[in-house]
């Protein structure tokens, strides 16, 4: 087990260092979505070079166009001559690049939503991919089934905001457009959406590649991580975080991984849980979808929306 | 690439005509979009399927479905288009084994584990990729060569420039959506209905959550304040009407028209309108004139309003609804036509919706233009005059001068009183 932080800034490498952590993934330039920090190819070299032990995975997550081809394969190109040790896409456009060209590095299957059950990731082995990035809508009991039937490496979501949506359209733009309003549709500004109905906030923002939804609330399995050992990957994601926020809530995971190892978890997670609420108490933290299920099929939709009703009136 | 055109008699003709692919909710729609001229149509079976609001069909529908789809020269395409999660996979051999065995023509899929077993089974049917997975380059493409797959749906994103250069670097079979509602992000990859609803939008369970509304703040702020109209992320519906010569000049293999829980009169309509544009076309490419009459037939239909997606150029806000009253159905399916006794010239019909005399209604089919005819006498079984057809699915008898055949739709003119 690993913890792999998607990183939101370079200042705090050696405190990363210093906890124990060394895996990083950070965006590029171009064909990263959803990153907290984009480093140039530049700058990803002298981020391998400051320690020996610092591993960099690099989001190559944009779905790619046509006309967009060439400069991927350069792009990858750039990727492999800067070292780096993996990388996390969901473009099977990628995979073949990677595959045509003979770059090892790791590559991590990360399309979001669609690994969900271990034939495919089994199949997708064969195609050529090391690891995947399980989807974070599913059970964590699922997860673990998946885990133990695989034969590449996982990678779980424990902590941060969640992706929902991805858009090649200009969404705030065009509703700028419609209405007059102005307003910084980048994600530098905290732009939130609101389901009429719902209590629900997302974050919105967009990109060169299109518009994002990201979930408000965070994912904190800091309290239930000791379910999380047999996963190769934890990810914690830095996004909507301040520098700080982010290492030192990356220094209670890794409290959190020491005190399974010395047995003592089931007392220290319950304190690192206050601590982490006390550090950062504007953020809304839950399960997510580790202890509940989607459903799907109309009449399991349907009786569910009849139990509601049923309880709401009781 | 085959050749997509050549001269005959002097005059050049397109002989590679692409596969017109419709949708089917239930075996009704099914019969009518082969009789309106599908020359395939894609259903969803019980299992494994999106869309579980439709009807869906059970094996017994599907073969059929195949029947029928064979003896009209069209051919069955059945969405296994789900993720599977680990419960889903029970069951999946068998049920691929059987929709083989009854000689479903294809599968389309999204998860390549069912690609993979489908090529394991050697099953006769091919497997297509749906655009669940948002293929927009030939790279991706190849990915799924290498897998075996017969065809490859395009995502809707795909432009009409991209979609040239990916036809001139693949030989794999094409398809391409030209009508009908597009996900507004890129489909399969989101999630927020699973939020948002607990229902599992990749595996038919979508509560079109982006069609709902939402306030929207800055930094806590409410930006939406006042009369400003709330933001929503729905999209206006996709009708390709005037790029159908430049798609079938690229060589693209498959036009598909999206909406397998749209009405019979949708389907009629969308399906023989684009029937006899791609016939028109393909007959005399060369003298083709881009007749307005192809859309004012899909306005018919259309109960939303339409836009060209990503085809011509990047949406934009308007393609965007931002008020759901935006849907204007500008006619009604009111009868549809059982026989028509050329001496009575009566016409047997089965109500659909209400109409009454003095009404018009305006017949279509693929074998006629329309007719517009005034309802001037109604007559029920017992042929006793009636003035209003109100009872739904009662056959009825219409006084119509002009000769109708089996399976013409009546749509009610409706007059704009303002």
């Amino acid at each position: 087990m690993t913890l792999i932080v998607n990183l939101n800034s370079l200042d705090y490498i050696y405190d990363y260092l210093q906890l124990g952590v060394h895996h990083f993934i950070v965006g590029a330039p171009s064909f990263s979505c959803r990153q907290a920090l984009t480093l140039s190819f530049q700058e990803i070299k002298e981020l391998k070079e400051k320690d020996e032990r610092i591993k960099v995975f690099v989001l190559v997550n944009a779905l790619v166009e046509q006309h967009l081809l060439a400069d991927l394969k350069k792009h990858l190109h750039d990727l492999n001559e800067c070292q780096i040790d993996g990388i996390l896409f969901q473009d099977f456009g990628v995979l073949t690049i990677c595959q045509d060209e003979g770059y090892s590095f790791e590559k991590i299957y990360a399309p979001d939503t669609l690994n969900t059950n271990c034939m495919t990731l089994n199949v997708l082995k064969e195609m050529g991919i090391d690891g995947a990035f399980l989807a974070r809508e599913i059970p964590l009991e699922e997860k673990k089934m998946i885990q133990e039937r695989v034969f590449i490496k996982t990678m779980v979501q424990v902590h941060g905001v969640e992706y929902m949506a991805y858009s090649k359209r200009k969404l705030l733009s065009n509703y700028k457009d419609v209405t007059g309003l102005t307003f910084d549709v980048s994600k530098d500004t905290n732009i939130e959406i609101q389901a009429n109905g719902t209590d629900d906030f997302c974050h919105i923002y967009e990109d060169q590649y299109g518009t994002h939804i990201l979930s408000s609330k965070q994912l904190c399995a800091l309290d239930v991580l000791n379910h999380f050992m047999c996963f190769d990957y934890l990810y914690i994601d830095g996004q909507y975080l301040s520098q700080m926020e982010l290492l030192e809530i990356v220094s209670l995971y890794c409290q959190a991984v020491e005190a399974i190892d010395n047995q003592t978890y089931n007392k220290e997670s319950i304190e690192l849980k206050q601590l982490l609420i006390k550090l950062t108490p504007q953020i809304k933290y839950y399960h997510s979808f580790l202890f509940d299920s989607t459903v799907y099929k109309i009449a399991d939709v349907r009786k569910r929306e009849e139990d509601e009703r049923n309880q709401s009136n009781h | 690439m085959k050749e997509i055109s050549q001269i005959i008699n002097g005059k050049r003709v397109i002989v590679k005509k692409p596969e017109l692919l419709a949708p089917a909710g239930n075996l009704e729609k099914l019969k009518v979009a082969i009789l309106y001229g599908a020359d395939a149509v894609f259903i969803g079976g019980k299992e494994f399927s999106l869309r579980s609001s439709a009807s869906n069909f059970s094996l017994n529908d599907i073969q059929e479905a195949v029947t029928f789809a064979h003896l009209h020269g069209s051919k069955i395409h059945v969405t296994c288009n789900i993720i599977l999660h680990m419960d889903n996979i029970g069951g999946l051999a068998d049920y691929l084994r059987s929709l083989d065995k009854i000689g479903v023509d294809a599968i389309i899929v999204a998860d390549p584990y069912i690609i993979y077993l489908a090529k394991q089974l050697n099953l006769r049917l091919e497997v297509h990729v749906s655009t669940q997975l948002s293929t927009l380059n030939t790279s991706a493409i190849s990915f799924y060569e290498k897998m075996k797959v017969d065809r490859v749906v395009l995502g809707r994103e795909v432009n009409g420039d991209d979609l040239r250069e990916i036809r001139k670097n693949t030989e794999i079979d094409l398809e391409y959506f030209i009508h009908g509602a597009m996900c507004i992000h890129y489909s399969g990859r989101c999630m927020l209905s699973n939020y948002f609803s607990r229902r599992d939008a990749n595996r038919g369970g979508c509560s079109q959550s982006c069609r709902w509304y939402y306030d929207i703040y800055e930094n806590g702020d409410k930006l939406n304040k006042d009369q400003i109209v709330p933001f929503s992320m729905s999209s206006k519906d996709m009708a390709l009407v005037d790029y159908i010569p430049d798609l079938i000049e690229m060589g693209i293999d498959s036009f598909k028209i999206e909406g397998r829980m749209k009405s019979l009169h949708y389907i009629a309509t969308v399906v023989s309108t684009y029937r006899k544009l791609i016939d028109d076309y393909c007959q005399d490419p060369d003298h083709f004139i881009d007749n307005i009459k192809y859309h004012q037939e899909i306005q018919k239909a259309a109960n939303r309003a339409l836009c060209t997606g990503f085809f011509h150029e990047f949406p934009n806000s308007t393609c965007q609804l931002y008020n759901q009253r935006d849907e204007h159905p500008t006619q009604d399916f009111c009868v549809r036509v059982l026989n028509y006794d050329h001496q009575s010239h009566l016409a047997m019909i089965e109500q659909r919706n209400y109409f009454k005399k003095g009404d018009f209604i305006e017949f279509f089919s693929p074998y006629h233009d329309n007719i517009v005819v005034e309802v001037k006498h109604i007559y029920n079984e017992d042929k006793d005059e009636v003035d209003v057809a109100n009872h739904p699915m009662e056959i009825l008898y219409l006084e119509v001068d002009v000769e109708l055949l089996e399976n013409d739709m009546g749509r009610k003119v409706i007059v704009n009183e303002s």
